[in-house]
């Protein structure tokens, strides 16, 4: 099955339901999978060619806002994730599941579920594990493209500023070039970490990219590729 | 002039996310070195109910929880301590949240009272707490009011609101006991809910499980230990990704704060 048409099966059967902390802000609350037998089919043969599945990036960037806010926010409280089997007219609740952080887990299952039992339960910790394997940040190294991108821009600014700007001899131009650019390379993985890190972190969970799920998936994004491995 | 003001705008969004990222650091911190075991457990349900969540609902239910209207409503008394105790809890996170520095609910005027009653409000098994005065401000003052805007405050705090769902969960628990308790006689948790197997995984290795009696005649053993089986072994692998992730923000920051 192409990528594309496992985002859309995991889009239609995955929610992420959101709870209103103010008028302005909702966060995540839980994860919820809906399974029909159609997807229910087609998520076992997945499972059996032992396809991973990758998360879409609103998917992606909404769970890890969960993770995070989770952890941070209210480690006290687990992550949730439920999962409900629609039969025909019927919407059964199959299973309910939370991790803690705190070293705790707990699976609900309903009475009227254990006739459904093994297989969707299975399926619902097979997803489980998909999510967390995703979940990591995957940050960039040093001699990734986008930090050599960064470093070649921020060459190029001080090249022109130097050339440009200061009427001094060739080779005294160059030296204090080599120089700028030493300072930068020193000093740019700390600031990016000490201030834009933390900066971001924090407007993640209480400031301008928490309030939706568009603004999360930007600061994460950020988070994610312009920190560099330290 | 403006620049000043601009620098010191900045200096203090500079102090509050560090003293948020320390509050969460310190948070996250605490909860990992009380980890000593991974507990992982089975409970078969009559229902998972749906959790619809209203906030200002939920705080005048728990708000107006007292040891009169209980006895009124002729609730049986190990319920009724149940009940007051969600009450006493409301009230000492509320407490908790008044003399956090860091949190926009911080009134330092309040701290020398709160500190001193804060012992008897954390007692869980002692009625004394109901002798103090309240300082949850009421969910049925006028608009406008002094009250009424604290109210806006504090259900717009995270903390808080996540307190107040865990209680409202916990309060819709006991009100479908005690619905159970009255319409048959018999014991409540039999009824509603029963935690037929726990795994216990002590991080030295030490594994012990546990089973509940009634797991011996239930038609559906086999089915169960099964499905325990399988929530321990993702429940293990869960916990250790979750562990994973919260370590990596953790150290991340905590390296970046001592560079």
């Amino acid at each position: 099955m192409s990528n594309l048409l496992v985002h859309n099966l995991i889009d239609s059967c995955l929610r992420i339901e959101q709870q209103r902390v103010s008028p302005r802000r909702t966060i995540p609350e839980q994860i919820i999978f809906d399974f029909n037998q159609d997807i229910l089919d087609q998520i076992i043969a997945l499972r059996n060619n032992q396809q991973q599945i990758e998360l879409s990036a609103d998917n992606l960037a909404e769970l890890r806002y969960y993770f995070l806010v989770n952890i941070l926010e209210s480690p006290g409280l687990g992550i949730t994730f439920k999962t409900y089997y629609q039969k025909q007219e019927e919407k059964i609740t199959i299973i309910k599941s939370v991790i803690y952080l705190s070293g705790k887990g707990e699976q609900f299952i309903p009475n009227e579920a254990l006739p459904f039992k093994e297989e969707i339960i299975e399926l619902h910790y097979w997803l489980i594990e998909q999510i967390f394997r995703q979940i990591p940040f995957k940050y960039q190294r040093r001699n990734s493209i986008l930090w050599w991108s960064l470093l070649g821009l921020i060459f190029f600014f001080l090249a022109l500023i130097t050339f440009w700007l200061m009427p001094l001899v060739f080779w005294v131009e160059i030296l204090l070039l080599l120089v700028f650019t030493d300072i930068i390379l020193r000093v740019l993985p700390y600031f990016l970490n000490q201030y834009l890190s933390s900066w971001l972190l924090h407007q993640l969970l209480l400031g301008f990219f928490s309030y939706s799920p568009k603004r999360r998936k930007i600061g994460l994004y950020l988070l994610s590729t312009l920190l560099i491995e330290y | 002039m403006n620049q000043t003001s601009s620098s010191k705008n900045l200096q203090h969004l500079e102090k509050n996310t560090q003293q948020n990222l320390a509050r969460w650091l310190t948070s996250v911190t605490s909860i990992l070195e009380k980890i000593t075991t991974l507990e992982i457990s089975t409970t078969i349900v009559s229902e998972i109910q749906e959790e619809v969540f209203h906030p200002w609902d939920a705080y005048c239910e728990i708000y107006t929880i007292s040891r009169e209207e209980l006895l009124e409503a002729q609730i049986s008394p190990s319920i009724c301590d149940r009940y007051l105790n969600l009450r006493r809890q409301l009230e000492l996170k509320y407490a908790l949240r008044l003399i956090n520095p860091n949190c926009q609910l911080y009134n330092s005027a309040e701290r020398a009272a709160i500190e001193r009653d804060l012992p008897i409000l954390s007692r869980a098994n002692d009625p004394s707490w109901e002798n103090l005065p309240s300082r949850l401000p009421s969910p049925f003052a006028p608009d406008n009011s002094t009250e009424n805007k604290l109210l806006g405050k504090i259900l717009t705090d995270i903390p808080l609101a996540k307190v107040l769902r865990q209680l409202a969960k916990s309060k819709a628990n006991l009100d479908q006991s005690q619905q159970i308790s009255q319409e048959t006689d018999t014991t409540l948790i039999t009824k509603q809910e029963i935690t037929y197997a726990k795994t216990v995984i002590e991080l030295e290795g030490k594994i012990t499980n546990c089973y509940a009696q009634e797991i011996l005649h239930h038609p559906d053993k086999e089915a169960i230990l099964n499905l325990h089986q399988q929530g321990v072994e993702s429940g293990e692998q869960q916990w250790h990704r979750l562990l994973k992730f919260a370590i990596d923000i953790l150290q991340r920051q905590q390296k970046i704060r001592k560079s």
